[in-house]
């Protein structure tokens, strides 16, 4: 498993991909962070005619962040798909099967590497954003403490994006084709969370139990929560249901991989 | 007693009500270079992708190297090298990134042998050129360098020479020879192109829908094709044993169709004429034949078909 992991990670960092991901979103975050700069959060009009603009410091910065962490979601789907490498397009799984590779192996050491590098992502990402502002802001008063919750709020999230990796690394490995496998993807996690429910209201409004059911397995619910609770309250409904979406897929996408023909 | 590297016993794949491989039994002894020979959807590939383990046999037992086992089966493998169809790596790779990431992967000590592979099938200058810029050819010798990196005991080799050019032809047989001669790798190889096959191969397997129809030496199958003069008589054990009393013939066959393949005096067909028909033995037809594997192949499978 070391060597195959290894040789996961030898390939993921050999990809121009995942650099120009980095570099994207960074630069993405600092034109975001220059025109707060320049704009403020907003102006507001004293009572003597004057306008002040409300600067931004660092510790916004990182509520800003904070809110935003449900896209991680969809975020580790890149991670998934730099280490997956479009493999039943490439065909490259006959190359691992015929050398004997057992598939548990094939399939654990992908997830693994996915995971290694959603991680490194999520560090290069967070810290990428937090440098460029500490350099264009000031920390502000609480910084420390905003810095404290963020941490709590990235242990809520953590299992989280682990269980959409483990379910798109399934859908990767059951559906032939990439772009297939990010839209079924897509759909249960975007759907399973609002949409569903909404439509479920209006035309089954009997099936409330059924529409709680969905709302408790989504993915996305504790982020919805994280505004209104507190990130501790959430930490054991969080990685119960990460480490649950995690195994079941997991599982799944073992049996179904152990069938499955490689051209 | 002879050591077998690879046996299939009943091996057959199913797609739905239709057998790809029906039954296929294979046994493909220690040092020997196996050509499995075939039209196209006879069922070659289908059977070396069941022991490369790319597809499930419906039915069937595989050994390799005297194992059965699914488990020791997987550890056998990492003996083999294979290279099934069009070979497929990583197009935003280089080569030698593509080997270096597949001997990490399989624990192959020593980085030297990715460039003792790429040496090997001449590869060794690409440089920086990515797989996705490749041609056929070069795609095809990495393909054998990757079967080659770990250095098998048995190659496992699907329609190989496809998109070599002549001299790469020429090397690729030279190499598959010497592998063969010097460290007694053990070769299962299918072509379509069976005058480069004859080149190479010392056991043959015949294939056609699904089935094995025959299993021989190169050293039978060269005598099955030796030149002769295929005598149709009335009688003939008679006829055989006037031709061999009146001119001496030994070497000779007799086939149950009551047909005589006479392997000397080919340039006598009068004499032999004149002589049973003197004898009073009456004479059918006379042919001079000779085959080579192409017309055995075909005889075989009885004549050539129209798809």
């Amino acid at each position: 498993m070391v060597n195959y992991f290894n040789a996961e990670c030898y390939k993921a960092f050999h990809r121009k991909y995942f650099y120009i991901f980095v570099a994207v979103i960074l630069g993405l975050a600092a034109a975001f962070m220059f025109l707060l700069r320049v704009e403020g959060m907003g102006q507001t009009e004293t009572a003597d005619g004057m306008i002040m603009v409300q600067r931004v410091t660092v510790s916004e910065l990182v509520g800003i962040l904070a809110m935003a962490l449900s896209i991680g979601l969809y975020f580790l789907m890149i991670a998934a798909d730099i280490v997956f490498s479009d493999q039943y397009k490439y065909n490259t799984l006959k190359n691992e099967v015929s050398y004997g590779l057992p598939r548990c192996r094939i399939y654990l050491g992908k997830l693994m590497a996915s995971a290694l590098l959603s991680v490194i992502l999520c560090a290069v990402l967070v810290g990428g954003y937090l440098g460029i502002g500490c350099i264009l802001f000031p920390a502000g008063e609480n910084f420390g403490t905003s810095l404290g919750t963020l941490g709590q709020w990235l242990l809520v999230a953590l299992p989280l994006w682990l269980g959409g990796l483990g379910l798109f690394h399934m859908l990767q490995f059951l559906i032939r084709g990439s772009t297939a496998a990010t839209v079924v993807y897509v759909m249960v996690v975007a759907f399973l969370g609002s949409g569903f429910l909404e439509l479920m209201e209006v035309f089954l409004p009997g099936l409330e139990p059924v529409a709680e059911l969905v709302r408790t397995v989504s993915l996305n619910t504790p982020f919805t929560l994280l505004g209104k609770q507190s990130p501790e309250s959430l930490l054991g409904y969080a990685w119960a249901l990460g480490m649950g979406w995690l195994a079941v897929s997991t599982a799944v996408g073992l049996v179904g991989f152990h069938k499955k023909e490689i051209n | 007693m002879t050591e077998n590297v690879l046996v299939t016993r009943g091996l057959t794949k199913r797609y739905g009500s239709y057998a790809a491989v029906d039954h296929v039994d294979i046994t493909v002894p220690k040092g020997e270079i196996y050509g499995l020979v075939g039209r196209n959807g006879a069922g070659k590939t289908t059977i070396i992708r069941m022991v490369a383990s790319q597809t499930i046999a419906s039915e069937g037992e595989i050994e390799l190297f005297g194992m059965t086992e699914e488990r020791e089966l997987r550890a056998a493998r990492s003996r083999t090298g294979a290279m099934v169809e069009i070979p497929s790596f990583y197009p935003y790779l280089t080569a030698r990134e593509n080997l270096e990431y597949y001997r990490r992967q399989r624990g192959v000590a020593g980085a030297h042998v990715v460039e003792d592979a790429l040496q090997q099938v001449g590869l060794a200058d690409t440089g920086k050129k990515k797989f996705k810029a490749f041609s056929l050819g070069m795609k095809q010798r990495l393909g054998l360098a990757l079967a080659l990196m770990n250095r098998p005991d048995l190659l496992l080799l699907d329609e190989p020479i496809n998109g070599l050019d002549p001299e790469g032809i020429v090397d690729f047989r030279n190499l598959l020879l010497e592998l063969n001669r010097q460290y007694q790798t053990t070769i299962l190889i299918s072509s379509h192109i069976l005058s480069e096959l004859q080149n190479l191969a010392t056991c043959y397997g015949f294939i056609d829908k699904g089935r094995m129809l025959e299993q021989l030496s190169a050293a039978e199958l060269a005598e099955k094709c030796r030149d002769c003069l295929e005598l149709r008589v009335g009688d003939a054990p008679r006829a055989a044993a006037i031709l061999e009393r009146e001119l001496g013939y030994h070497d000779f066959e007799v086939l149950p169709s009551g047909v005589i393949r006479l392997y000397e005096g080919l340039g006598e067909p009068e004499r032999i004429t004149r002589l049973l028909v003197e004898q009073g033995i009456s004479l059918a037809g006379m042919e001079h034949r000779g085959a080579n594997l192409e017309d055995y192949f075909l005889n075989l499978i009885g004549g050539v078909h129209h798809g």
